[in-house]
């Protein structure tokens, strides 16, 4: 374990001294803030005013939509933030091997396993960390602006996060053992992190895409991380917005937001989407140490 | 230290090296020469366990080669490349490089200071790899693969593409790193120079081991000094030995510089000065590849 943690530590340096690495792995959700500032927030406030409660909705019940649309803004970024940290973090991996000095791993006593766990735990670790970095941003801004949230919801959100960039430390690890060159890791890394950006509908609600467009994205781990966070820090927004309305409401918006999602009619509780997060990267994970272990000599 | 019998490795239908024998002793200053392409990066990419042989016997350490991990202990190897990383310290890259091979914090911060000391690390111990010149760099390099105390030295053309005011520094940490322990070395390079501090050397080419000896030894077999007579105006000297002359100089070669004392006094008179080029490991190696092929 000593040279699992010493070999993290290494890798978290390597990440946090890059300032350059840091930027650009915070570059998409400052994209993500930006286009919601611009215009993709308004127009989801606009578009849950005038659906729910009218065109001439009360000026309270828009601060209320506003709070809402806010939470679901910042469970994107903390869902992007997943994604494109760990994908920073596990460049070196690419690039040791690119320059050699995986080579000065492979001839010391640790075993492989151990050199790929540390890359992996640092990628995991970074990532969370920043998470919980952003949830905090998010909690002093949403302060300024008086949208609060119940701190056990924040924790919450931040320990999905944590499971989400779980799955994500496998997925880009998967991704990382076929990429031969650190350009390559970084044109995939790019396509990847557009694309989890659509995939985990973090620009637009899930439920405005064609219903086979979301069937598809229902069977992608990306959607149900981005889905769970939704749930813990849209949850008390959304009680304020809908008290006293029917239950109806709340469960059409969630559908509409990507907040809940289901398969048929079953819909899929954060236990199983939790399930569903651990399940694919344990799965990511074992595809790339079998598939990195052939490709390698010994 | 290391002793191989018939090593081979193919890749596909290609063989990069023949049935390789090799005997290294302990605490002796081995170099293995040869050309790009010759098969030293495969020879030592097996030897340090990070490839596998296709055919063979190799005991490295006292350990046969699928013992990885008792080898691993044992062995230190510097690449030609830079393998620490240029964002941690130093010491940070020394710490983490020494985790690889143990767990024991106190041992290892101990051994840090002995190397550094040893290594003159103390100046730079703890600015940015980075930020480190060409030989600092390298040197770090080698205090990184003593770290775990190793038995047996690796240095894979550790001087390939530097400055040679680089190349003395490293050198310089070499030698005064030999004196201070009674460590093994294994040298690739294709500096015949480097490699003529080599208590042995064994030349291989196109996977083949094609001359081994003492640099001496090699010397003796494979080339000789040249004696160069500068004749008076008019004069004609060196036929007899089959001298060659450009119109100014006659150039005969001799199997050793004591060689050349009967010829400079037989044409003492006939000429204005001369001297002896003693023959080099270039010619040694030039001469071997040549004869192999």
């Amino acid at each position: 374990m000593k040279q699992i943690a010493e070999l993290t530590k290494r890798n978290c340096r390597i990440y946090i001294r890059d300032k350059g690495a840091v930027f650009s792995s915070l570059l998409t959700m400052m994209i993500v803030i930006a286009l919601m500032l611009v215009f993709l927030g308004d127009m989801n406030i606009n578009s849950i005013a005038d659906g729910f409660f009218g065109e001439n909705a009360a000026d309270s019940i828009r601060e209320n939509v506003k709070s809402y649309v806010f939470w679901w803004t910042v469970a994107g970024v903390l869902s992007v933030n997943s994604l494109m940290v760990v994908l920073t973090v596990l460049a070196p991996m690419i690039a040791d091997t690119e320059n050699g000095i995986i080579q000065s791993f492979y001839t010391s006593p640790t075993a492989r396993w151990k050199i790929t766990a540390g890359y992996i735990a640092a990628a995991w670790i970074c990532s969370s960390v920043f998470s919980a970095a952003a949830m905090l941003g998010g909690i002093v801004i949403g302060a300024v602006k008086g949208y609060s949230i119940p701190l056990g919801n924040a924790f919450l959100a931040v320990l999905y996060s944590c499971v989400n960039a779980f799955m994500y430390s496998g997925l880009m690890y998967l991704i990382a053992v076929f990429a031969k060159s650190t350009s390559a890791y970084s044109g995939i890394g790019t396509t990847v992190g557009t694309l989890c950006g659509f995939l985990g509908a973090i620009y637009i609600p899930a439920g405005t895409l064609p219903e086979s467009v979301l069937s598809v994205l229902k069977c992608l781990p990306v959607l149900h991380g981005t889905a769970l966070i939704r749930q813990a820090l849209t949850a008390d927004a959304q009680n304020v917005l809908f008290d006293g309305m029917p239950a109806a409401y709340p469960e059409k918006l969630d559908d509409i937001m990507g907040v809940r999602l289901s398969f048929g009619e079953n819909i899929l509780s954060s236990q199983t989407e939790l399930a569903i997060l651990l399940i694919c990267g344990i799965i990511f994970l074992v595809a790339g140490a079998v598939i990195l272990k052939r490709k390698t000599d010994r | 230290m290391i002793h191989t019998e018939k090593l081979c490795k193919r890749y596909g239908g290609h063989t990069a090296l023949h049935g390789l024998d090799l005997d290294v002793g302990k605490g002796e200053f081995f170099g293995f020469l040869g050309v790009n392409g010759a098969g030293k990066s495969t020879t030592i990419n097996m030897l340090t366990t990070a490839l596998s042989s296709t055919s063979g016997k190799a005991r490295v350490c006292g350990y046969e080669l699928d013992h990885a991990n008792e080898i691993r202990q044992r062995i230190g190897v510097v690449y030609q490349g830079n393998c620490l990383d240029d964002m941690l310290t130093v010491r940070e890259n020394l710490m983490s490089r020494a985790y690889l091979y143990s767990t024991d914090s106190a041992a290892i911060r101990k051994k840090l200071s002995e190397i550094s000391s040893l290594l003159d690390l103390g100046g730079y111990i703890d600015r940015r790899y980075k930020t480190l010149s060409g030989g600092m760099k390298r040197r770090c390099e080698i205090a990184a693969a003593l770290m775990h105390s190793p038995q047996l030295l690796f240095l894979d053309e550790p001087t390939t593409g530097l400055d040679p005011a680089t190349r003395t520094d490293v050198w310089e940490t070499i030698e005064k790193l030999r004196k201070a322990t009674d460590m093994t070395v294994f040298l690739t390079t294709h500096y015949m120079e480097e490699a003529a501090k080599a208590d042995r050397i064994v030349i291989i080419d196109k996977g083949r081991k094609i001359a081994e000896g003492t640099p001496f030894e090699l010397k003796e077999r494979y080339a000789r000094d040249t004696l160069v007579l500068y004749p008076k105006q008019g004069d004609e000297v060196g036929r007899d030995e089959n001298g060659v002359s450009d119109g100014n100089s006659v150039r005969i070669s001799i199997k050793d510089t004591i060689s050349a004392l009967p010829m400079i006094e037989k044409y003492k008179a006939f000429i204005t000065g001369f001297e002896v080029i003693g023959a080099t490991l270039d010619d040694v190696f030039l001469r071997a590849v040549e004869e192999n092929k």
